[in-house]
């Protein structure tokens, strides 16, 4: 690596100085702007009515977001922006899970905008360095490279010909090129895309820490809805920030000592309970491989069943065992006693540019292995983290590529496409090495990763008008909705995780709802009103994770003693509490846990409202492909038939007897299409929605969402549908 | 009958919560209600199912 080289070809476009000011209650008080195209940069106050409407995170990146485009916004245009935002409490290191920060942009797949959370140390970093944003709006004709120094008061916008694009490379090269010594390394923390993203709709933005003890470089994913495609897109090559001196106090909280005393309690519960309970620390998320195989909610063969004979060979031990480094406290932000950003260290790649080499691998985390993994019919460890490893530095979403990847080998195995359209791939399920070469192709902008790149919603298209297939089975089996693929879990068997997916804004990603258990397994919510209750609080709560810079795992991955014997466990109310408790020692807001709830609503109900003005937000957009609702295929109905011919009885009311499969594949739709049509009715009321979908004017009055322009967009909604 | 979150499950007579347990319900992060007692893990072998018992496991998982 020719540092110096780098060094000497960039050329400086614009640079900015600006004072170093002190946060105050969780706040820098000002975001920064940066015109890609024409090289402008330019500090911008945050306002009283942000903070009280929009608090920040997610509801920063939404508000700047609609200010700069308009609906004939797409992706690809100029003024389309990413923002990265922490939030108040990003950054707070008491507490497990606080150095997140929110991407927000128009999303080249549903068109609509995309959020994404992620770790990495670029958040709290960009915030102390005194910004509680970074607005990236136009598009350079050279790749460019963003740098803030934090400790100097610089912003600086360069073009940068040499350095690599592919995200591992590249997160090397810049920590390099920017730390003063080994240990400044911890101080500079970068984002980058990959190759991949510049041929996609699919690409993510790796967020960088460095590993002090690994000595390596390590990525985190702001994963879903293609924000590295349009970062590519715009010709950003990176973003820079480094800041020397993080400490506990520097969000200058209100209060230090509720958010240390709650922190102590939470890491002492952690230590005393995650072996127990789900070994977050040894291999994260992973450990519910086998558990979602057998209650029968791993997506297996392209959503087609839950589970398989052959998921014993990528249980979360084999990783243990043979790959995933133990004992490291592998954690995404300082303080994080979850630490479940684990990695297999000295991986040796066995195909592709970078074969032969031995690199870290960051994960897998449940998605990787279910999406890379069983969706595609694939139960080769090695095989699910070298495809992990090449999605991340190239930059492709791996769940997006899951899904894809697997609705390809469903179409291919039925004969939709075949080896003359894949250019000889042979993408059947389990063919990991078809897997890996279309996702090289990706990278090298080749093929028919270009047609897979387009995402499954671009390849219904292409599939129905150059290979002539039949639009209705490509809607049942392609599992997407408003563009986006669905994250990995089976919905098939519980409702109101269907609308967990379907009733989303952003399309179908686990990160509002995740009812599965609650509904399915335990049984607690089985009234339409209980879901809508369910699909109502669950995801304004997790939405208030991403308006403060917080990570959702430390709330609902370790559960307090006790906690069976409070009224409402599935809240896990203790860590409710702690989240009161942190949110008032830092903001001094002085909230209760029902405030909390309505700061969410605010930000959900504007980007519902988002989503109208761009086209979409509406009964018809929150339709879902009928393989989440249930079995598609007599094959997939005859994997199960004790259980639905069960429920015909018991449920539809009508005897299977003597009927074909084709008929009860038949009866069984026509009867879970009612019940999510019924489900939308229920869920809209209660989120204050009209039938079709649209936030009245009086709920939005009433949570405060009464901005002119946000209501002027509600009340056209409102008068269409009349 | 024997009632397990709600629903009827056959084939559970006689069987102990414990076995109950290691056969349908593997995850980790569950709490079990016996006849609406909570009941501790220690008691899961002793506990033995009979007609018209109604059991609750819960399973704390939300998801990521
Ligand atoms: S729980 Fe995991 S993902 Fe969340 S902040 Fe901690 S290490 Fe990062």
């Amino acid at each position: 690596m020719d540092i110096q080289k780098m060094r000497d070809s960039r050329v400086l476009i614009n640079e900015m100085n600006y004072s170093i000011e002190p946060i105050e209650r969780g706040y820098a008080n000002r975001t920064l702007y940066i015109n890609i195209g024409d090289g402008s940069i330019q500090e911008k106050p945050v306002t009283p009515l942000m903070k009280e409407k929009f608090v920040g995170g997610k509801g920063f990146g939404l508000y700047y977001l609609w200010d700069a485009v308009t609906p004939e916004t797409k992706w690809d245009s100029p003024e389309n922006e990413i923002i990265i935002a922490g939030g108040p409490i990003c950054g707070i290191t008491q507490y497990p899970g606080a150095g997140k920060a929110l991407v927000c942009t128009i999303s080249p797949l549903t068109g609509i905008p995309i959020d994404s959370n992620v770790g990495g140390y670029f958040g709290p970093l960009l915030k102390f360095s005194g910004w509680d944003a970074l607005e990236l709006q136009g598009k350079a004709d050279k790749d460019v490279i963003v740098f803030i120094d934090g400790n100097k008061g610089i912003v600086r916008i360069e073009e940068a010909p040499a350095e690599a694009v592919d995200g591992h490379v590249l997160g090397e090269q810049l920590t390099e090129m920017y730390a003063d010594s080994e240990e400044d390394k911890r101080n500079v923390a970068v984002v980058t895309a990959g190759t991949a993203a510049e041929h996609t709709h699919v690409g993510l933005l790796n967020f960088t820490f460095y590993d002090m003890r690994r000595q390596a470089v390590r990525l985190k994913q702001a994963g879903r809805g293609g924000i590295g495609s349009v970062f590519r897109n715009k010709r950003i090559k990176a973003l820079v920030v480094k800041y020397q001196g993080v400490k506990g106090d520097l969000n200058h909280p209100a209060d230090l000592k509720p958010i240390a005393a709650t922190g102590i309690k939470y890491h002492k519960n952690m230590c005393k309970l995650d072996s127990k309970q789900n070994n977050m620390r040894k291999i994260g998320t992973a450990n519910i491989i086998e558990v979602m195989d057998r209650y029968d909610l791993l997506p297996t063969h392209n959503f087609k069943f839950g589970g398989h004979p052959d998921v014993y060979k990528i249980e979360s031990k084999v990783f243990i065992e043979k790959y995933v480094t133990q004992g490291l406290p592998d954690g995404c932000w300082y303080g994080c006693s979850m630490a479940c950003a684990k990695a297999a260290d000295n991986f040796e790649l066995l195909t592709g540019p970078y074969k032969g080499d031995k690199v870290v691998v960051d994960g897998p985390e449940y998605e990787n292995a279910a999406g890379l993994g069983s969706n595609c019919g694939i139960f080769d460890p090695q095989a699910i983290l070298e495809l992990n490893f090449y999605c991340d530095t190239y930059a492709i979403d791996a769940i997006s590529f899951g899904t894809l990847t697997a609705f390809i080998m469903d179409c291919y195995t039925r004969g939709i496409i075949n080896a003359e359209i894949t250019g000889g791939l042979e993408l059947t399920f389990g063919n990991s090495l078809a897997a890996l070469e279309l996702l090289h192709q990706m990278s090298r902008g080749e093929g028919f990763g270009l047609i897979a790149g387009q995402g499954v919603s671009g390849m219904k298209r292409i599939f129905v008008k150059e290979y002539g297939a039949d639009p209705s089975v490509l809607q049942d089996i392609g599992m997407e909705q408003k563009g986006l693929e669905y994250s990995q879990y089976m919905p098939k068997e519980s409702l109101a995780q269907q609308g967990g997916y379907g009733l989303t804004n952003k399309g179908p990603q686990h990160d509002e709802a995740w009812l599965i258990f609650m509904d399915m397994v335990n049984n607690q919510i089985p009234t339409f009103e209980d879901k809508a209750e369910a699909l109502h609080y669950f995801p304004m709560f997790r939405t208030w994770f991403g308006l403060y810079g917080l990570c959702k795992l430390p709330w609902n991955d370790m559960t307090p003693e006790g906690n069976k014997f409070t009224d409402e466990p599935a809240k896990i109310p203790e860590h409710v509490d702690n989240y009161v408790a942190i949110c008032n020692g830092v903001t001094g807001k002085g909230l209760d846990k029902k405030e909390l709830i309505r700061e969410s609503e605010r930000v959900y109900n504007f980007q519902r409202l988002f989503n109208i003005r761009m086209g979409k937000g509406l009964r018809a957009n929150d339709a879902v492909p009928y393989r989440s609702l249930g079995p598609v295929t007599p094959e997939e109905y005859l994997s199960r038939q004790e259980r639905y011919d069960q429920q015909m009885i018991e449920i539809i009311g009508i005897s299977p007897e003597g009927k074909t499969v084709e008929e009860k594949v038949a009866i069984t739709r026509k009867h879970r299409e009612a019940q999510y049509e019924k489900l939308i009715d229920a869920v809209y009321a209660r989120r204050g929605w009209t039938p079709g979908g649209v936030p009245t004017i009086e709920h939005l009055k009433e949570i405060g969402m009464d901005l002119p322009y946000v209501l002027e967009v509600a009340q056209k909604a409102l008068n269409t549908a009349e | 009958m024997i009632t397990v979150n709600g629903r009827t499950m056959a084939g559970l007579e006689q069987k102990s919560i414990e076995e109950v347990i290691l056969l349908h319900y593997p995850y980790a992060k569950i709490y079990v209600k016996y006849n609406g007692r909570h009941v501790e893990p220690e008691e899961y072998p002793q506990l033995i199912l009979a007609q018209g018992d109604q059991l609750q496991v819960i399973h704390l998982m939300a998801g990521g």
